[in-house]
C-alpha cells in the first residue's frame, strides 16, 4: 500500500512536470519592444555589500549539491529567461548591453578594448590578496589605479593573454568588464611604495618590501629583452559592494527585480565561457559596484578575472578534468564508484591525455584549449552555477547567437592584442574559430534559427534572417521549414513545408484574415544529421496581430521553445 | 523568525522579498513594457509557475533536502567568512612560510585514536634541508614524537629519532594462529606496553633512473611492561609462564620468556643494513611500472642485550593499467635469522599484520620468524581528487626459512579504500595522494576502520 502511494505521488510529479514543459499560448501586446530594462533608477541608499568572493567552498557546496537538489525537486522545469523582450532579444541594462551581434564592431575598435591601458612607471601600494594569480595593485604615472597581474613560471602568456582576450571578447559581446591591457616593464619601471602592504595568508597586515617585490618576479616568465609581461586591469569605479550571485537578488537594490538565474545574460554566459574554457565562472568572480552617472546612483555589474580562460588555471596549466567536470559530482562520481571504473567522463580517455600533452608541449602559452575536439554538450567549469543549471536551449540559441557574430577578422585582432608568440597566437586564433564554429552547429541548428521577422506589404508572406544558413552552419537549401499556422488559442488552422532557398526566407501566411486577429506562424527546421538522417529542431513562433486601425497584421512577437 | 525557517518558508511559497522603486505607468500600450511598472519585458506576464500538485508532491523532500544542507552550507560559510582555515595557517606558520605546525590525526581499528602536529622547519641551507618533528598522542597512554634531520638532499642523508610510547600494543602468540587456536589454547589477544626510543641514520641515493639504493643504521632501546596496559588483557594475564614466575626467578607478573623472549630486560640493539630498489614506477596517480626491493637488515644487541640476528626481506610490486584503472600486485616476504645463541626477541619477529601489509588484522597480531603477505589492489578515478581501492591481502607466518610454513593457512583480507589527492595543479593523472580511508575486513578478525586525516 505505501509502495503504491509512492508510486502515484511520483506519477503525478511527472506528469505535472511534464505539463510545465508545454509551452502555453500567451498572447503578445501590440506596443513597441522594450530595449532597455530600466534599472539604473537612481538608488539613494547604497546596498547592502555582501561576502561572497570570499567564499569559493561554500558556493560550491550550495551550488552543487544544496540548490541542485533544490532546483530538481522544485519541478521548476525549463523556465524562459524574464529579462528577454518580445523580440527574443536581452535589453540592455546594467547587467548586459548588446553590442557586436546587434551591430558589429570594427574589428580594431574590439581590439582596443574596454578601459585604458597602464602607463609606466607603476608603483605597487598592495599585494594581491585574492586568487591565484601572481600580482599586484598598482597605480600608473596618471594616478590611475590596476590590478597588475603576472604569468605563471614557464608559460609566458598563459594569465595575460586570457584576461586581454577575454575581456575584449565578453566586452564586446555586451558585458561589464573592467578591461585589461598588456604592460610590459623593466623591474626599475615598478616601483614599491613605502606605505605598500600585503595581507600574508589573507589575514595578517605586512610591509611589502623591494626585496619580495623583486623575489615574486624573478619566479615570473620573462621577455627576451628581460622585461616582465603584465596585464593590468582597471580598477572598477563606484562603492564596491562585493559580487552578484547568479541566484536570487540582492534585496537591497530596489532595481535588481529579475532573479539572477533567469536571466538570459547570465544564463546563456555559459556559452561565452564555454567557448573560451573559462574555468571558474560564478560569484566569486563577478563585482558590484555602487556607481554614480548623470546624478544618479544604482548598481553595475560586472564580469572579472578571465586568467582562468583557455588552457589556462592561472598559477598552472589546465588538466584535461578542468574543464569537463564539476568539483562536486555526485552522480558521476556514484556512477564511477559503482562500475567500479568503467564509467568514464570523456576527458579520461586516452585521446584527450595524448592531446593534453601535445598541445601544452607545443603551445606553452595556451596550454590544453582543444579546437577540434570540443564538444559544448561535455564542456564543464569547476562548478555548476545556478543560472547556467537553467540556460535552455533558447538561450543557448540566444548565447550562440552571440559568439557566432564574432568573425574570423574580429578574432585575430582581438588575438593579436594579446601579444602572444607567433604560434601561439595562430593556433589560438584557429581555435576559437573552430570551437566557434562547433558552437554555432550545435545551437543555431537546434531551434529554427529564425530572426528579424517581417511581413511583406500585403500580408501574406512572412520573411526573415535564417542564421543557420547566414552565418554558414547550415547549407543554403539544407533546411526544410516545417511551418504551422496557429490560431489565437493555439489550434493549428494550416501547415506545409518548404525548402530554404537562402540566409533570407519567406513562408506563406495565408493572408490577412481580420475574423483571426491573432495567429502564430510556427517554424521547425528539418536538417541533416551528422549520419545523413532528418532531425527536427525545435520550433520558433512569430506572433502576429490584427492592427483594425491599420487594417494589416503586424509583428508582435518571437519566441521559441525553451 | 531565524533565517533557516524563512528560508523553508521560501522553499514552499516561493517569495524572496525585493522590492520594487515606485514610478509613474500611466503611459499605458503606447510604451514599450518597462519592468518599473511590473511588466515583463516582453509584455506577456510570467509563465505559469509548476502545477500545485508537482509542488505539492516534492514539497517534503524539497523541505527534507533543505534541512539536511542547510548546516553543511552555513557552516562551511562561517568558516569561508571569518576565513578560520586562513588564521590556522597564520598562527602555525611563520611569515616565510617556512616554519610551521600542522595539526594530524590517526586512527585504526583495535588502537587508540591519536592526533597531534607536525612540525616542520625549511630555513636551513641547502636544497632539500629540512627539520621536522611529529608528536601525536592519545592521552597518557599514547605518546609518540619524532625528530627528522634531512641533510642538503645531494648527501641523501637523515637522521631519525623517535620516542614511542604505547600501552595498547597487542601480543597474539607466535606463529599462525586463529582467533580459534588461541580459544582452544585458552589464550586471546592480550596487550602490553612498551617505551622505544631509536636513532636512526638513513641514507638515499639514486644510482639510475631504475636503480636506488638504502643503507640505514640505528640504535635503540626498548623497555616493556605488562602492568600498564590498555585495550585487553595483559600479556602477563595470557602468557604468563605455566611454571610460575618464581620458578623462572622473575618477578611477579612477569611473561613467559619462551614466548616473549626480551620482554622482562628490555632490548638495547642496534642494526645495520640496506636495502637495493631495482625498476621504475613513477609517482604519481596509478602509474604502472615494477619495482623489486630486496634488503638486510644485522641486529646486534648492546649493553649487555645477547640478542644478534639478521633481517632478510624482499618486495615486488607490479603496477598495470593508467591513471583510470589500475590492478596493482604486491608480494613481501621477510624472515629473521639469529646470528648467536639468543632468542631473537619477540619485537624482531617478522609481523606482517597491519596497516601496510594485512590490513585486516593489527600491528602484532601475527607473528613469525618469517612471513609473507601478498596484496591485490584494484584502484579507480571516482573524482578528479578521490579515487577508491578495492583491495585483499593475504598473508601468514611461520617458522625458520619458511621451512615449517602450513599452506594451508592464510588469513585473507578484503577491503574497501578511498584516497583524497591534493587538488591536482594540473593534469589529474599527476596528483599526489594526501589522506585515506580504508575498510578492511578480516574473516578472523572482523572489520577495521583505517584513518589517516592531514590538515591544510
Amino acid at each position: 500500500m505505501k509502495m503504491r502511494s509512492i508510486l502515484v505521488v511520483a506519477l503525478a510529479a511527472a506528469a505535472g512536470a511534464a505539463r510545465a514543459r508545454e509551452p502555453a499560448m500567451r498572447w503578445f501586446a501590440d506596443r513597441p519592444v522594450a530595449w532597455s530594462e530600466h534599472d539604473q533608477e537612481n538608488v539613494p541608499a547604497r546596498p547592502e555589500p555582501n561576502h561572497l568572493q570570499d567564499e569559493p567552498l561554500t558556493l560550491t557546496i550550495r551550488d552543487s549539491a544544496a540548490n541542485e537538489a533544490d532546483r530538481l525537486l522544485s519541478a521548476e522545469g525549463a523556465r524562459p529567461a524574464a529579462d528577454v523582450n518580445a523580440m527574443d532579444e536581452v535589453p540592455c541594462s546594467t547587467w548586459f548591453c548588446a553590442r557586436n551581434h546587434r551591430r558589429p564592431l570594427p574589428a580594431d575598435e574590439i581590439a582596443r578594448g574596454p578601459g585604458t591601458p597602464a602607463v609606466l612607471p607603476l608603483t605597487v601600494t598592495k599585494g594581491k590578496d585574492e586568487g591565484a594569480a601572481t600580482g599586484f595593485v598598482v597605480v600608473d604615472a596618471a594616478k590611475n589605479k590596476f590590478m597588475l597581474k603576472l604569468d605563471p613560471p614557464g608559460h609566458l602568456g598563459l594569465v595575460t593573454a586570457a584576461e586581454t582576450v577575454g575581456y575584449r571578447l565578453f566586452h564586446a559581446a555586451g558585458y561589464n568588464v573592467p578591461g585589461a591591457h598588456l604592460v610590459d616593464f623593466r623591474r626599475d619601471q615598478l616601483r614599491v611604495s613605502p606605505k605598500a602592504t600585503f595581507e600574508l595568508f589573507k589575514v595578517q597586515k605586512r610591509p611589502l618590501t623591494e626585496a619580495q617585490v623583486t623575489a615574486k618576479l624573478q619566479g615570473v616568465p620573462h621577455l627576451a629583452d628581460g622585461r616582465v609581461r603584465g596585464v593590468a586591469i582597471p580598477w572598477i569605479q563606484g562603492d564596491v559592494l562585493g559580487s552578484f550571485d547568479f541566484i536570487g537578488r540582492r534585496a537591497s537594490d530596489p532595481n535588481d527585480r529579475i532573479p539572477h538565474e533567469d536571466r538570459r545574460s547570465l544564463r546563456a554566459s555559459w556559452v561565452l565561457f564555454a567557448w573560451l574554457s573559462v574555468l571558474d565562472a560564478g560569484p566569486i568572480n563577478t563585482i558590484d559596484a555602487y556607481v554614480e552617472q548623470s546624478g544618479r546612483h544604482f548598481v553595475r555589474h560586472y564580469l572579472f578575472d578571465f586568467s582562468c580562460s583557455f588552457g589556462s588555471a592561472t598559477d598552472y596549466a589546465q588538466g584535461p578534468q578542468h574543464d569537463g567536470e564539476y568539483l562536486v559530482e555526485v552522480g558521476r562520481t556514484l556512477g564511477s564508484l559503482l562500475s567500479l571504473g568503467f564509467y568514464q567522463r570523456p576527458f579520461q580517455a586516452e585521446s584527450s591525455r595524448a592531446e593534453w600533452v601535445r598541445l601544452n608541449g607545443t603551445y606553452p602559452s595556451i596550454g590544453y584549449y582543444p579546437a577540434e575536439s570540443f564538444d559544448p554538450d561535455t564542456y564543464r567549469g569547476n562548478r555548476r552555477v545556478p543560472a547556467h543549471m537553467r540556460m535552455t536551449a533558447r538561450d543557448a540559441y540566444w548565447g550562440a547567437k552571440i559568439v557566432t557574430s564574432f568573425t574570423d577578422e574580429q578574432l585575430h585582432a582581438v588575438v593579436a592584442a594579446a601579444g602572444l608568440p607567433d604560434r601561439d597566437a595562430a593556433y589560438l586564433e584557429h581555435a576559437l574559430e573552430v570551437r566557434r564554429d562547433i558552437i554555432g552547429r550545435r545551437y543555431l541548428r537546434a531551434i529554427a534559427a529564425v530572426e528579424n521577422p517581417a511581413l511583406s506589404p500585403d500580408g501574406g508572406l512572412l520573411c526573415f534572417d535564417d542564421l543557420a544558413v547566414g552565418r554558414g552552419y547550415a547549407g543554403r537549401d539544407e533546411p526544410t521549414y516545417l511551418v504551422d499556422r496557429l490560431d489565437g488559442d493555439g489550434r493549428v488552422v494550416a501547415s506545409f513545408e518548404q525548402r530554404a532557398t537562402g540566409p533570407r526566407a519567406c513562408v506563406g501566411t495565408g493572408g490577412p484574415d481580420p475574423g483571426m486577429p491573432y495567429q502564430v506562424i510556427r517554424m521547425r527546421e528539418r536538417l541533416r544529421g551528422p549520419r545523413g538522417e532528418a532531425i527536427v529542431g525545435k520550433a520558433s513562433r512569430v506572433h502576429l496581430r490584427w492592427r483594425a486601425a491599420e487594417r494589416k497584421f503586424v509583428v508582435v512577437g518571437l519566441e521559441r521553445d525553451e | 523568525m531565524t533565517p533557516l525557517a524563512l528560508w523553508l518558508l521560501a522553499a514552499v511559497a516561493g517569495a524572496d522579498g525585493a522590492t520594487t522603486a515606485p514610478v509613474d505607468c500611466a503611459a499605458g500600450e503606447d510604451r514599450a513594457p518597462d519592468p518599473r511598472c511590473g511588466e515583463s519585458l516582453d509584455g506577456r506576464g510570467p509563465p505559469p509557475p509548476a502545477p500545485a500538485v508537482t509542488r505539492a508532491a516534492l514539497a517534503v523532500p524539497r523541505v527534507a533536502a533543505r534541512v539536511a544542507f542547510w548546516p553543511v552550507v552555513h557552516t562551511t560559510e562561517l568558516v569561508e567568512r571569518y576565513q578560520l582555515i586562513d588564521w590556522m595557517d597564520a598562527v602555525l606558520t611563520t611569515d616565510d612560510g617556512l616554519i610551521g605546525v600542522r595539526p594530524i590525526i590517526h586512527y585504526s581499528t583495535s588502537f587508540l585514536p591519536s592526533g597531534g602536529l607536525r612540525f616542520f622547519d625549511d630555513r636551513l641551507p641547502g636544497a632539500g634541508t629540512e627539520i621536522a618533528g611529529q608528536f601525536q598522542t592519545a592521552g597518557p597512554d599514547v605518546l609518540w614524537s619524532e625528530l627528522d634531520l634531512r641533510a642538503p638532499a645531494w648527501t641523501g642523508l637523515s637522521l631519525v629519532a623517535t620516542w614511542n610510547r604505547r600501552y595498547d600494543r597487542l601480543f597474539a602468540g607466535i606463529g599462525p594462529r586463529s582467533l580459534a587456536d588461541l580459544d582452544a589454547a585458552g589464550q586471546q589477544i592480550a596487550r602490553y606496553g612498551s617505551d622505544n626510543t631509536a636513532a636512526e641514520l638513513r641514507w638515499m641515493r639514486v644510482a639510475a633512473r631504475w636503480m636506488t639504493a638504502y643503507a640505514k643504521a640505528d640504535v635503540q632501546r626498548r623497555d616493556y611492561t605488562a602492568a600498564r596496559v590498555v585495550g585487553g588483557p595483559s600479556v602477563n594475564e595470557v602468557f604468563a609462564p605455566p611454571e610460575g614466575c618464581a620458578a623462572l626467578g622473575l618477578p611477579a607478573g612477569c611473561v613467559d620468556p619462551a614466548i616473549l623472549p626480551g620482554f622482562a630486560k628490555g632490548l638495547r640493539l642496534a642494526h645495520v643494513g640496506g636495502t637495493l630498489g631495482l625498476g621504475l614506477r613513477e609517482p604519481g596517480r596509478e602509474r604502472p611500472g615494477a619495482v623489486l626491493l630486496v634488503g638486510a637488515t644485522v641486529a646486534q644487541g648492546l649493553a649487555g642485550d645477547p640478542s644478534r640476528h639478521a633481517t632478510f626481506s624482499g618486495e615486488g610490486v607490479v603496477a598495470v593499467g593508467g591513471p583510470n584503472r589500475a590492478v596493482i600486485v604486491r608480494g613481501r616476504a621477510a624472515m629473521v635469522e639469529r646470528l648467536g645463541s639468543a632468542p631473537i626477541p619477540f619485537e624482531e619477529l617478522i609481523s606482517p599484520s597491519g596497516d601496510t601489509g594485512m590490513r585486516g588484522f593489527p600491528d602484532g597480531r601475527f607473528r613469525g620468524q618469517s612471513g609473507l603477505v601478498g596484496t591485490a589492489e584494484y584502484r579507480w578515478y571516482i573524482a578528479a581528487y578521490l579515487d577508491a581501492t578495492l583491495f585483499t591481502d593475504v598473508g601468514t607466518v611461520a617458522g625458520r626459512a619458511f621451512t615449517d610454513i602450513d599452506w594451508g593457512r592464510w588469513f585473507p583480507t578484503f577491503g574497501l579504500g578511498f584516497r583524497l589527492f591534493r587538488t591536482p595543479n594540473g593534469p589529474y593523472w599527476a596528483a599526489e595522494a594526501r589522506d585515506e580511508v580504508q575498510i578492511a575486513y578480516a574473516p578472523d578478525n572482523g572489520v577495521r576502520l583505517l584513518l589517516t586525516v592531514t590538515a591544510f
